[in-house]
């Protein structure tokens, strides 16, 4: 017999923000909820000089990260290996040097923001459920890991490159839209644009919507069963971009995910079915502690040396660094803490269990592995706390 | 549980002359092939800030819209974009009032 929760569920809502990661968000968190994994005693990464940084609760919300920590392969190889053969998370203040040769400016890769900066965040956090193992799909950059999320593979890219035409694995939008179920790929607006349009603009109008289509839809109670939100990518039009994407303002990615959360809660009819999950698409070059595992099953692609750039070709046969995750419901345990490993492709893997139980298209197996995460639901009674954010 | 104030985002983090970051330009790239390649002529642009690379995406959106989506007879060849590079005042004065004039 399934979870009450999930009985009672009708639509699941994904919002997907940019390059952060769990120590970096929930460094501080580690006080309020014991089971929030962050580093151990003595975790450290090596300076220029040799001498050993620790973390630091010193991260601002803007101004630090400037330019962008590198995050493409071969530096993420860096980041995790240190140099050396083992995974050690040990080279991120190394691979960020590399960028602006200061050696003060370097340690910045280290800090990590107080609880009370990210009130959005860290109360949602504590309130549901936290993902202590759930890591992006490639030690890369954003679109490989985005694809991901849509596909359940990257249908062996490793870098930025965005087309996945006739491949005979369906985007969860194309599976749900052939079922007859309702999904929506909800963007900010035409100037930030989402990424997938060039992929899926075929099935417009069925899948892409704006976030104030979102927000509408919320209003109304008129979501579809899967949405996807993307935030603001940039500053435009006075509007301040909202996806964390080093180096834009922290702040404003926290009133932005409030905003999603706020508005499926708001609704009455609307919360008491509906699961939100918030997660980032990957590190952004920013040091987590753990070691990326092999993820559960294999997509049968591999990247060429040439495309890696580490001189080696890529299996797939390991995960990106580990990122925030939270899956929001009123039937949620208040505060779990999950141990067990997730990734991108557990996104359309709960999806497609979900609304599409005993799928017979065409997916990955590693997708077909993932972990999903519905069975979280599992609460007997609908909970009737939870924050509100003003 | 009570009211949980969020932060507040100071107007001094609007910042639309930030250079854009990879993610965006590639973004801009990957859109502007995929306009070419929908039949649409469009003389590649090189954007540098977060309000350029808006400004041409907007544009570049509409147009691949336009050229995938709408009936052959109101599908267009070519696409006016303004000029959103830098370093380039001349140009874009000429191609604002070519712009106006069409309006």
């Amino acid at each position: 017999m399934p979870p009450t929760g999930l009985d009672n569920l009708r639509h699941l809502v994904v919002l997907m923000m940019e390059n952060r990661t769990f120590d970096h968000m929930f460094g501080g968190l580690k006080a309020a909820h014991p089971g929030i994994d962050i580093w151990p005693a003595g975790y450290t990464n090596p300076d220029f000089n040799g001498k050993e940084i620790p973390p630091q609760p010193k991260a601002e919300y803007q101004g630090q990260l400037d330019p962008d920590p590198n995050h493409d392969f071969a530096p993420v190889n860096e980041q995790i290996f240190g140099g050396g053969t083992t995974p050690d998370m040990r080279g991120f203040i190394s691979s960020f040097f590399k960028q602006r040769k200061n050696v003060k400016s370097s340690h910045r890769i280290m800090y990590y923001f107080k609880p009370e900066q990210l009130p959005v965040l860290s109360n949602l956090a504590l309130e549901y459920v936290t993902f202590n193992r759930w890591f992006a799909s490639i030690p890369g950059p954003t679109l490989c890991n985005r694809a991901f999320a849509h596909y359940g593979t990257s249908f062996g890219h490793v870098g930025m490159e965005m087309k996945y035409f006739g491949h005979p694995i369906k985007s969860i939008y194309e599976r749900l839209n052939a079922a007859g179920r309702t999904t929506k790929l909800y963007y900010f607006d035409r100037a930030s644009s989402t990424l997938e349009l060039i992929n899926l603009l075929q099935d417009q109008p069925q899948i892409f919507a704006t976030y104030e289509q979102f927000l509408a839809d919320c209003h109304a109670g008129t979501l579809p069963d899967y949405s996807f939100v993307e935030p603001n990518y940039s500053d435009h039009d006075g509007l301040i971009a909202s996806d964390q994407h080093p180096d834009h303002h922290v702040a404003e990615g926290e009133r932005f995910i409030a905003s999603i959360y706020m508005a499926i809660k708001s609704n009455p009819k609307l919360w008491p079915n509906t699961a939100l999950l918030v997660t980032y698409d990957e590190h952004g070059g920013i040091f987590d502690h753990v070691p990326p595992p092999a993820p559960a099953g294999v997509d049968g692609f591999e990247a060429p040396p040439e495309k890696t750039g580490t001189g080696k070709s890529f299996k797939f046969d390991r995960l990106g660094v580990r990122v925030p995750a939270i899956l929001i419901s009123p039937w949620v345990k208040k505060g779990l803490v999950v141990n067990e490993v997730f990734e991108h492709a557990s996104i359309p893997g709960t999806a497609t269990e979900w609304l599409l139980p005993g799928f017979a298209g065409q997916r990955t197996d590693r997708e077909a592995r993932a972990r999903t995460f519905l069975n979280l639901l599992s609460e007997p009674v609908m909970r009737t706390d939870g924050p509100n954010f003003v | 549980m009570a009211d949980i104030k969020m932060p507040k985002t100071p107007r001094s983090a609007y910042n639309p002359k930030r250079p854009a970051n990879m993610l965006l330009i590639n973004q801009v790239r990957e859109l502007e092939k995929a306009v070419k390649q929908a039949g649409r002529g469009v003389k590649s642009k090189k954007p540098r800030t977060e309000e350029q690379v808006a400004t041409y995406m907007r544009h570049l959106n509409r147009a691949l819209h336009q050229q995938v989506l709408l009936p052959q007879t109101m599908k267009r060849r070519s696409l006016d974009v303004p000029d959103v590079e830098p370093g380039r005042k001349k140009k874009a004065s000429r191609s604002k009032s070519k712009r106006s004039r069409r309006s």
